[in-house]
């Protein structure tokens, strides 16, 4: 089942400070949207009226047409996975698989028992005694298996490992690709995920200042290298995010659509034209003054 | 869509019914720890709470009193902690609040039952082993105070209204029954009090006061039990009592969802 997630000017107010603006976008896809965005942007603001935790001030949300808010239907296929505080969780891993099984229609208990076993997480032992990392990766099974149509990760890699984050991401890939539906990563580490994303979405000060597909977003931007004067030259008309100056030798990144005519313009001029990574791009969309 | 509020009945009075069933062995021990003693000693126990008659009150008695506190204090871990706990699986507010609603009541039956049933096979092996121990009921004049009101609410907290098992079982379950659920009403209500309104959650313990204290004058003016001095009603049908006990609760119930409607899940 595709689901269809449709926010209309969406804001989330607290007193005057605005969590979220005037945000505005459309999933349609069983694809894979990387959210991206600094501390504070309004990742998990967004994610949790997602999720039904809290309804926004303004604007209206809507998944397959309906308001998810209190809805039993839709509340039933989104899952919001996040860094949750496992504190005071005295039951064991068995348990707590099996509660989420009774709540998720396709919830995949010998899937979720592989993921246990690839995470090398003890089934036996009450999850608050697990290592930080492993609640993590507790997190991850349960997102993972649940196979809801519309599952969200909130930054829930922080606590893993660099070995045991490629193994989520590899699941991550396969799983989506046998049973497609939507997934939504909210993370800072966009160099390391970027290549999971089939969609971009960046936030900047609670508002959406990007929304592309991953290939046009990388191809929209470049980096262009030379002598100063003839980088200037070239760039003077581009949409320019950043530059860099070493002696007489310029780099500069812009964004737009870079034609075929541009760079070979580019390249009888002695310059060189680079990619830009998403990471880059994303450094560059969001900083400014705080 | 299958209806998903009969799965979380289910669900809270397994999860509830197995922290009772903790709380319950611990009173077990309780209890016979009271009876080792009582024979060790040959000295009647006689605690301060209870008249002088002497002798080891019955489990069924003990957990009378205790299971009050017992079910305040799970009303308040359901309000803060199971709620999110659904919502973050799917779980309408809704379908939390008429699950847990049906799987408590559940609960307060079962607990008095158990407790019933429990406390007549020790007396029953205590008589059949001729064990020399005094078991003695409640005197459910016990809270008689003297027209002061703190003292009155306190004990009303402490003693709620009471019959005693051996002249009728099913009234002493049902009293039972209707104890606990109220206190459970209470402590849901000033858990979902605090989760909605942060620390202005606080009037809701006066309010949970209030419930408590009104119960208690109800249902014991039905059963002739001492009530404080400004009560002027010295008789009331007992059909009358748990008729308007059943309005308060459903009150309170009713404030409960209100609450906890719309209420921000944290994470």
């Amino acid at each position: 089942m595709t689901m269809q997630i449709d926010v209309k000017n969406l804001s989330l107010q607290f007193g005057n400070h605005y969590a979220l603006k005037d945000v505005s976008f459309q999933l349609s896809d069983n694809k894979i949207y990387g959210l991206i965005g600094r501390n504070g942007a309004g990742k998990t603001s967004l994610l949790s009226l997602l999720a039904s935790f809290r309804e926004p001030t303004n604007g209206t949300l809507k998944i397959n047409g309906e308001i998810p808010f209190e809805n039993a239907k839709i509340m039933q296929q989104v899952n919001f996975i996040f860094n949750k505080d496992n504190q005071d969780e005295t039951e064991k891993l068995e348990r707590v698989l099996g509660d989420v099984q009774r709540y998720r229609p396709n919830f995949d208990m010998e899937y979720a028992n592989y993921l246990v076993k690839k995470f090398n997480l003890p089934i036996d032992k009450p999850i608050r005694k697990l290592s930080k990392g492993m609640q993590s990766a507790v997190n991850a099974v349960i997102g993972l298996a649940s196979r809801t149509p519309i599952t969200i990760f909130d930054e829930v890699y922080n606590g893993m490992d660099a070995p045991t984050r490629e193994v989520f991401y590899q699941e991550l890939l396969e799983d989506q690709s046998e049973h497609p539906r939507i997934i939504i990563l909210s993370t800072h580490l966009v160099s390391e995920m970027d290549y999971l994303f089939d969609e971009v979405l960046i936030l900047n000060k609670g508002q959406l200042v990007l929304h592309e597909d991953y290939e046009t977003v990388v191809t929209k931007g470049a980096s262009i290298t030379g002598a100063s004067e003839a980088v200037d030259a070239f760039t003077q008309s581009m949409n320019i995010l950043n530059t860099k100056q070493l002696g007489n030798t310029k780099s500069v990144m812009v964004y737009g659509e870079l034609r075929d005519v541009d760079r070979k313009l580019a390249h009888q001029n002695g310059l060189e034209v680079g990619p830009i990574s998403l990471q880059d791009l994303f450094i560059h969309l969001t900083e400014g003054e705080e | 869509m299958p209806r998903i509020y009969p799965k979380v009945a289910k669900d809270m009075f397994l999860v509830q019914g197995s922290w009772a069933f903790g709380f319950m062995e611990v009173m077990l021990i309780i209890q016979f720890v009271k009876i080792m003693s009582s024979i060790l000693s040959d000295v009647k126990i006689v605690s301060s709470l209870f008249k002088e008659s002497g002798g080891v009150n019955t489990y069924f008695d003990s957990l009378f009193i205790a299971s009050n506190i017992f079910m305040l204090v799970i009303g308040i871990i359901s309000a803060v902690s199971v709620l999110s706990h659904y919502v973050s699986n799917g779980v309408t507010r809704k379908d939390y609040f008429k699950g847990t609603l049906i799987g408590t009541l559940g609960l307060a039956i079962t607990i008095p039952v158990a407790g019933a049933i429990i406390s007549a096979v020790i007396t029953f092996i205590v008589n059949l082993l001729n064990i020399p121990v005094n078991m003695n009921p409640l005197d459910g004049s016990m809270n008689e105070t003297e027209g002061h009101l703190i003292a009155d609410l306190i004990l009303s907290i402490i003693f709620t209204p009471y019959e005693d098992p051996s002249s009728s079982w099913l009234l002493a379950i049902f009293i039972f029954a209707i104890n606990i659920f109220t206190y459970y009403v209470a402590g849901w209500l000033i858990g979902a009090a605090f989760s909605r309104f942060g620390i202005f959650g606080i009037v809701s313990i006066v309010l949970a006061f209030v419930l408590i204290y009104i119960e208690d004058i109800l249902i014991s003016i039905s059963l002739g039990l001492p009530v404080p001095s400004f009560i002027t009603i010295t008789e009331l049908p007992l059909a009358f009592s748990v008729i308007g006990t059943f309005v308060l609760i459903a009150i309170y119930c009713w404030l409960i969802r209100l609450m906890t409607k719309k209420i921000i899940v944290k994470y």
